[in-house]
């Protein structure tokens, strides 16, 4: 074990793409605008746009890849999602081997994740719920992945909130490092439910047509789903196996920030970032790129440009910044890894995707993408932030490696 | 060179008998089965009975460790849970939005329905700022949490945590259990167990009482190293120990490890099986080694190699 970690992997499942190439070709232009989910009606809600992932493609791309028939049919939701992005980081990692996939573990973030609305629903029916025997608990997806692709490393199922998905890239970094194994799968997976609509627009934080994070405009997210999934591994035994680093996690910094349940403060997103860079061993201006939680609520970036003003003091060597939310929508715990897959293609495109959607941007004294194109930047080092309700607080240093564009 | 990681304090709610408003459970295939829930506790409307509780035993962990609320305040301190079910609202919430439509989600509620509200409204109660997170995750959900509070300290991330495990079994949580459950199974209980953990520097600055020092932890894959305990103690202990004690919490499917270790089955409290084993092993009199974790038939599991002092017990409260 060397103690530095690449992450060997990665897959992508959102609305608009399936697969990683097809996700940084429709992603940087700027990607697409939100629509009205087809798996459920949101007529009922005040804002009712998406980004949703189609179920039937969803259930097509399982058929392709042979795991069609390993749930219930109506349990194709939350795992399917991770199970796509699984399939995709585990064949880019080249973890054919049934040995080296023992060896691997399975971290998974999510926020409601399993099925227990579903059977909640069927037992009030009159069911006895047996199609969701083992799919409605909350940590589900990730014991299905473990079972579907024979991982039986160290295993765990983070739900907190927005933030969930660092916290699990913390928990496999440190198994990782530890030497409890050489590798980890590690990502988040999320289906958006009605109740998630509901519960955000009695929040009157959600936009009824498009998401415009940083804009002066902006008024609220858009909730997407999907799910991104990351091998990392021990660098020297990537390389010893001759896998292909496509990044390196340098660290993570999680701060509470015992504030408010809805309301974030700067000071506690300011004190993971700094948590971070100190034990990555970096200065604020060693990082070119900030890939923010900026979810478009007028609160939510205001406390962010805050804290990000307090790390990164310097104005004449100040990050570019940017959100990706206009672009794939709020995909809640799996967000943060989503993110994390953004950040690393931004660093190894060398730029950040266009944010389409915010034409009239706050002046936050930062560098940010305009909406025609992607922003270039030159730089080693990138962080993602994330931010969760009840104030959980997280943020991820990724540093590139030496390689080609993708 | 590292320091160690202690423990200084735990903290429980077991629910040993029927609480005398709940009726006892449901039937399964081959007789009654019942699910022993904690009393009400008392909440304010900050809180959801599940974290009034927690915050409860929050203030008790805090008071054997020989801590002040106000000591806990501050970056220096992280909290995490782990659970297998969770937060029960979160179902709640989809049926009073199937029954009432949109109007029946305030946002109140659905923050409360989030699976880490627990830590939340408890980091906010005593202004703990270390990490902070919730899993939701298999039945060796009580040992993850505290494998996260040892990398936390390990990684000097704070200087203390923390550790919590719970499962609140309402309504549809409940309604699962009975699913899974075998023929003839045990009753399932409600609990919560706390565990603070300390850098062994800090818990010595404050001449605190170390109940054990957590010599190290050992994953255990599904199936495969259950049946030899051993070497899942020379992982955890990083040798073998001379003798040792072992209590691990397996659920009823799981291969019972008294077949290899001599280990006595626990009740079944899910998730927070794994702590109840180690608070049940500090509550033994004397020194000695213990190897304590759990199980999940699953995904594995997570041991943890205790060495207990002498003159060093922990009070357990019912």
């Amino acid at each position: 074990m060397t103690g530095s970690v690449v992450i060997t992997g990665i897959g992508v499942v959102v609305r608009d793409a399936m697969g990683l190439d097809a996700f940084a070709d429709w992603l940087m232009p700027g990607g697409g605008l939100p629509d009205r989910p087809e798996h459920f009606d949101t007529s009922a809600f005040r804002a009712g746009n998406a980004y949703a992932v189609n179920p039937d493609r969803c259930a097509t791309a399982l058929a392709r890849l042979g795991l069609a028939g390993l749930l219930p049919e109506s349990d194709r939701d939350c795992a399917a999602h991770g199970l796509l992005a699984a399939a995709e980081a585990l064949a880019m990692a080249g973890l054919d081997d049934a040995a080296l996939r023992a060896a691997c573990g399975c971290v998974m973030a999510t926020t409601s994740g399993g099925m227990m609305d579903r059977f909640a629903d069927a037992i009030c029916a009159g069911d006895d719920g047996a199609d969701y025997r083992l799919t409605a608990p909350p940590g589900a997806t990730a014991e299905v992945l473990a079972r579907q692709f024979g991982l039986q490393g160290p295993f765990a199922s983070f739900s907190s909130a927005c933030a969930s998905s660092p916290a699990a890239f913390s928990y496999a970094l440190s198994r990782v490092r530890r030497g409890d194994t050489p590798l980890m799968l590690v990502g988040g997976s999320d289906r958006m439910r009605a109740a998630d609509f509901a519960g955000f627009n009695a929040l009157r934080a959600m936009d009824r047509d498009s998401c415009r994070p940083f804009d002066q405009t902006r008024r609220g997210m858009v909730i997407g789903d999907g799910a991104a999934m990351l091998v990392i591994e021990d660098e020297a035994h990537a390389l010893a196996r001759g896998a292909r680093p496509l990044a390196r996690l340098r660290e993570v910094g999680l701060a509470l920030d015992a504030h408010h349940i809805t309301h974030p403060s700067p000071d506690g997103l300011a004190r993971a970032m700094r948590q971070a860079l100190h034990r990555a061993g970096l200065a604020p201006d060693q990082i070119a790129y900030v890939n923010c939680h900026g979810t478009g609520t007028p609160v939510n970036d205001k406390t962010e440009v805050e804290a990000l003003a307090a790390v990164f003091a310097d104005e004449s060597a100040r990050p570019l910044i940017s959100s990706t939310k206009g672009a794939t929508g709020h995909l809640l715990g799996s967000a943060g890894a989503i993110e994390a897959v953004i950040t690393i293609l931004a660093l190894r495109l060398g730029c950040a995707p266009a944010m389409a959607t915010t034409a009239a941007p706050e002046p936050t004294r930062f560098p940010m993408p305009g909406p025609d194109g992607p922003a270039p930047f030159a730089g080693t080092f990138a962080m993602s932030n994330s931010l969760g309700f009840g104030g959980i607080n997280s943020s991820l240093i990724f540093e590139a490696c030496a390689g080609d564009a993708r | 060179m590292s320091d160690s990681i202690v423990i200084t304090a735990t903290a429980l709610a077991l629910a040993e008998q029927p609480a005398p408003s709940v009726p006892a459970g449901g039937k399964t295939a081959s007789g009654a089965f019942s699910i022993l829930r904690l009393p009400e506790e008392p909440a304010d409307r900050r809180h959801t009975q599940l974290s009034s509780r927690l915050s409860r035993l929050i203030g008790e962990l805090a008071s054997r460790a020989g801590l002040l609320p106000a000591d806990l305040a501050g970056p220096t301190t992280g909290l995490v849970s782990g659970s297998r079910y969770g937060c029960s609202l979160v179902a709640d919430m989809h049926r009073r939005l199937r029954e009432l439509g949109p109007r029946g989600i305030d946002a109140v509620g659905f923050a409360q329905a989030t699976h880490n509200f627990p830590v939340s409204a408890c980091a906010i109660d005593y202004g703990i700022q270390g990490p902070g997170i919730a899993l939701v995750s298999s039945h060796a959900a009580g040992m993850e949490a505290l494998t996260c509070g040892r990398d936390w300290l390990l990684e000097g991330r704070c200087d203390r945590v923390i550790v919590a495990a719970f499962e609140d079994l309402e309504g549809p949580a409940a309604a699962h259990v009975e699913l899974l459950a075998a023929p003839g199974a045990p009753p399932v209980h409600e609990a919560m167990a706390l565990v603070l953990l300390e850098r062994g520097s800090t818990a010595r600055a404050r001449r605190a009482t170390v109940l054990a020092e957590i010599a190290g932890t050992a994953m255990m894959r599904p199936g495969a190293e259950t049946g030899d305990l051993r070497a899942v103690a020379q992982r955890a202990f990083g040798h073998l120990p001379a003798s040792m004690g072992i209590l691990l919490a397996a659920p009823e499917s799981a291969s019972p490890p008294e077949t290899a270790g001599g280990a006595p089955m626990l009740v079944d409290c899910l998730a927070v099986g794994g702590l109840l084993a180690l608070i049940r092993a500090l509550d033994r009199p004397g020194p000695g080694d213990w190897l304590v974790g759990a199980l999940d038939p699953r995904t594995g599991g997570i041991a943890a190699g205790l060495r207990c002092p002498p003159n060093a017990c922990s009070e357990v409260a019912a």
